[in-house]
């Protein structure tokens, strides 16, 4: 039960991450190739965002690991 | 100039000096596996950003150049399997190293990064530049 447990908390970490990733990271690339001279203004907004989207699934992947190898 | 290096300068020495804390920590409390931890899961989180800092910019050159949408990926699943990799070796020293306190470390610069960010947006925009 630990182990499907695990499971599912790695997929839905991946799940949500690469969502979130996946739209600010459309955004920054939309915006450098309409408009290259922004880049660094856009650079640090989006490496803020995926931070922010990231932190939570990253800690989820570090619990769910640890509830597959059976740690929990 | 790489519009990074500001960024990426202020997280590296805020990490630093939380390292260097850490280790002090280490060298004169008891609490070497917990401490020892807490380093290994900084120590990943450091390179989980640093390395998704190189991904995007690198991403944001090629599409300032090619005027391309195509990306190469974020290299996600790269962060991941470090996060399960510091993860599997404290499991295999668990005499040494905690693995709670591993994956309490692991969103540290995450965090900071976020907070630093705000502190300097903050600072900048105060009439008074003092934040």
């Amino acid at each position: 039960m630990e182990v499907l447990a695990g499971a599912i908390m790695l997929a839905f970490a991946a799940i949500g991450a690469g969502i979130g990733n996946a739209l600010v990271f459309g955004r920054y690339l939309e915006g450098v190739a309409r408009q290259p001279e922004a880049r660094g203004m856009l650079f640090t907004q989006t490496f803020i965002g995926i931070a922010l989207v990231e932190a939570l699934p990253i800690i989820a992947v570090a619990f769910g690991i640890m509830s597959v190898l059976g740690i929990l | 100039m790489d519009p990074m290096k500001p960024v990426r300068r202020r997280v590296v020495a805020s990490t630093a000096g939380l390292l260097i804390a850490l280790l002090i920590t280490w060298l004169l409390t008891p609490y070497k596996d917990l401490t020892a931890g807490l380093i290994l899961g900084v120590c990943v989180s450091l390179y989980n950003v640093l390395y998704m800092a190189r991904r995007v910019r690198l991403a944001g050159e090629f599409a300032a150049q090619t005027g391309s949408t195509k990306a190469r990926g974020t290299g996600m699943i790269n962060r991941y399997l470090m996060v399960a990799l510091a993860i599997l070796i404290a499991m295999k020293y668990p005499d040494w190293v905690d693995v709670r306190t591993v994956a309490l470390g692991v969103p540290v610069c995450y965090i900071l990064l976020v907070l630093l960010e705000f502190w300097e947006t903050r600072r900048q925009t105060s009439p008074s530049g003092k934040g």
